[in-house]
């Protein structure tokens, strides 16, 4: 059997280290490059074309998502993606929701075996099917990229006027939800509250739409922040969050909901 | 929706009651206006006529809504509010006065309609108006103010967990679970190296569990304490990172906020180091000055950061805001081509004569 050429992107030594270490255990696997940052990887993986590819997410000058999701579309017979973070929670949620390959630091031997052989029934289910050059592309995994890659483009946070005429920033990471105030949308993080002015049209767009979902025309949720769902009259449901509000779904808006928490 | 905020439905049955408000002192006008004319007062045409006219006023109402929304009484000051309303009275009348006679003129139109004199007419109209957009503004003011002392109530609450909480979110996960990688490749090779790292790790990691946001260590433990740090990043990143720590010794004895610096280093390191290929510098330096001492961060990135990138500098500022009020500055320039640099600005002060 043909061993697995696999390239090696890490930006610290020590975690690259490992990655040798425990792809030594493996007699079938060959290690044919390693990259430091995402511009050197992706030339790397274009020269040498490996079957693998295992991408840090965090990376200088290109991050692995970029990498991975430009390789997989220039490339005829794309590596097969797996990617490794040590806490990028986003991009985890995405990963499972798709089942896409992905190692947590620190990386044990156990979780890289799984991955690998996982990937050799892919590579070997692909090269027996009738279209190889297809069966490259994973759908999925191009549109979790996407994604992460829209992600990643959204504000971090966003800026209030406090009433001294000062301006503060409140972290998107910590907006539990928000309802519409007539020209404003007001955010509730942590217990507090802060309008923004913002059509809510405007401001759903601006929010990771893997964390929040827009339940009625005046009320964006943040699902991690949804204690109990339950139904109500008309095919609406009552959304009760951590903090004890309570909210109505519109028929309009509920399938979001729907499609999230599915 | 929510019991506390005005929905739809609320607002419109404060229009209905608004409209019909207007209903009666339109009314009243009417009846004085007849007794002033000396016209028989009669109820037939009072009620019909009444109704026709305000159901040319109807319309108006949303509309007022929307410009007491657009322009508050708290944020636009009395006076261009005064001014705003006056100009929506005017323009009301204008439009009631204009589409009146449009209702009155339609072919099969009952000729029971009051005919008043044109300035009741306006007067009337105008009262009517006013009426509707008082109450409609407080409404709305009455609905904020609740909010707000809503928002002070819980602001109050979450100010001690927000305290706690502080400190200990200085300690990134990206950066814990780094370290714990390296570590565990480190126990394969070089175990010493490896103990070191736990060490350290621990000492930042009590540090900053320990600490609350208010809590004041002399100079020289900060710096211990930034060294623990730099140390787990130069075993990390190796030949890559270049930090120079220039603290004159004869500051130690100073007190600054625990953990003050080591949140500004990671931010100077994410953009010197994380985000660029090859080598970055960062510089640490601690003056003193005529108003107490500054405590500067410099790295030689890109120069392109922004002020709220990542946590470290938003609660910096509210723990300094904390700690010395007013007696305290804190800067943050970004240079294309030079870098990035935090410079902050605290009164001196020693274990003696401080808290």
């Amino acid at each position: 059997m043909m061993p697995l050429r696999v390239v090696v992107a890490e930006d610290e030594p020590l975690p690259r280290a490992s990655l040798r270490r425990l792809l030594a255990a493996h007699p079938n696997v060959e290690i044919v490059g390693e990259a430091e940052q995402g511009i050197e990887a992706q030339a790397l993986i274009e020269s040498v074309r490996p079957d693998v590819a295992i991408l840090d997410i965090r990376m200088p000058e290109r991050d692995g998502i970029d990498v991975a999701a430009s390789v997989l579309t220039t490339l005829e017979e794309p590596p097969a993606i797996v990617f490794v973070t040590a806490f990028d929670e986003y991009a985890v949620r995405a990963f499972d929701l798709h089942a896409v390959d992905y190692l947590l630091k620190p990386i044990d031997a156990e979780h890289l075996g799984r991955a690998l052989s996982r990937v050799m029934a892919r590579i070997a289910a692909r090269r027996s099917a009738l279209t190889p050059a297809l069966g490259g592309l994973d759908p999925a995994l191009l549109a979790v990229l996407e994604q992460l890659r829209v992600e990643r483009a959204l504000p971090g946070r966003f800026a209030v006027r406090d009433a001294k005429g000062g301006t503060y920033w409140v972290k998107a990471a910590d907006i539990d939800w928000v309802d519409a105030q007539s020209n404003y949308v007001r955010l509730h993080a942590k217990g507090q509250q802060h309008l923004v002015r913002d059509t809510m049209k405007a401001f759903i767009q601006k929010l990771s739409p893997t964390r929040f979902v827009r339940i009625h025309r005046s009320a964006i949720v943040n699902v991690d922040f949804i204690q109990r769902v339950e139904p109500y009259v008309h095919g609406e449901q009552v959304v009760t969050l951590r903090d004890g509000t309570r909210l109505r779904t519109s028929r309009l808006h509920g399938a979001g909901l729907d499609r999230l928490l599915r | 929706m929510r019991t506390n905020t005005w929905t739809p439905r609320t607002w419109w049955t404060v229009f209905l009651i608004a409209w019909l408000l207007l209903l009666v002192v339109h009314g009243l006008q009417v009846v004085l206006s007849m007794i002033g004319l000396g016209a028989t007062v009669s109820a037939g045409p009072i009620v019909v006529g009444g109704i026709l006219d305000m159901v040319a006023f109807a319309p108006a109402l949303p509309f007022l809504r929307w410009i007491a929304l657009r322009a508050p009484l708290e944020r636009v000051g009395a006076w261009r509010f005064s001014a705003r309303a006056a100009g929506v009275i005017v323009l009301a009348i204008w439009f009631s006065t204009w589409l009146m006679p449009a209702l009155l003129t339609l072919p099969h139109m009952p000729q029971l309609v009051v005919r008043g004199s044109w300035l009741g007419k306006q007067i009337a109209a105008g009262l009517a108006l006013t009426l509707a957009f008082t109450v409609t503004t407080l409404g709305e003011l009455l609905a904020s103010l609740r909010a707000r002392e809503r928002q002070a109530l819980q602001l109050e609450s979450s100010l001690t967990s927000a305290r706690l909480q502080a400190l200990q979110a200085q300690l990134q996960p990206h950066f814990l679970f780094n370290t714990l990688a390296a570590i565990a490749e480190l126990v394969h090779g070089d175990s010493e190296a490896a103990g070191t790292m736990l060490t350290r790790l621990s000492s930042l990691l009590r540090a900053s569990l320990r600490a609350d946001a208010t809590s004041q260590i002399p100079l020289r433990e900060e710096v211990a304490l930034l060294e623990e740090y730099l140390g787990i990043m130069r075993v990390r990143h190796g030949p890559r990172l270049e930090v120079t720590v220039d603290v004159p010794e004869s500051l130690g004895d100073i007190m600054v906020p625990a953990m003050l610096l080591q949140p500004l280093v990671e931010n100077a390191l994410e953009h010197g180091i994380s985000r660029r290929a090859g080598r970055g510098a960062v510089t640490v330096s601690v003056q003193p000055v005529q108003e107490g001492i500054a405590l500067m961060v410099h790295d030689d990135g890109p120069g392109d950061a922004v002020e709220g990138d990542g946590v470290g500098l938003s609660n910096t500022r509210r723990r300094l805001e904390a700690l010395y009020g007013t007696a305290h500055d804190l800067q943050f320039v970004s240079v294309p081509g030079v870098g990035t640099t935090v410079r902050i600005l605290i009164p001196r002060t020693t274990r003696e004569r401080g808290v």
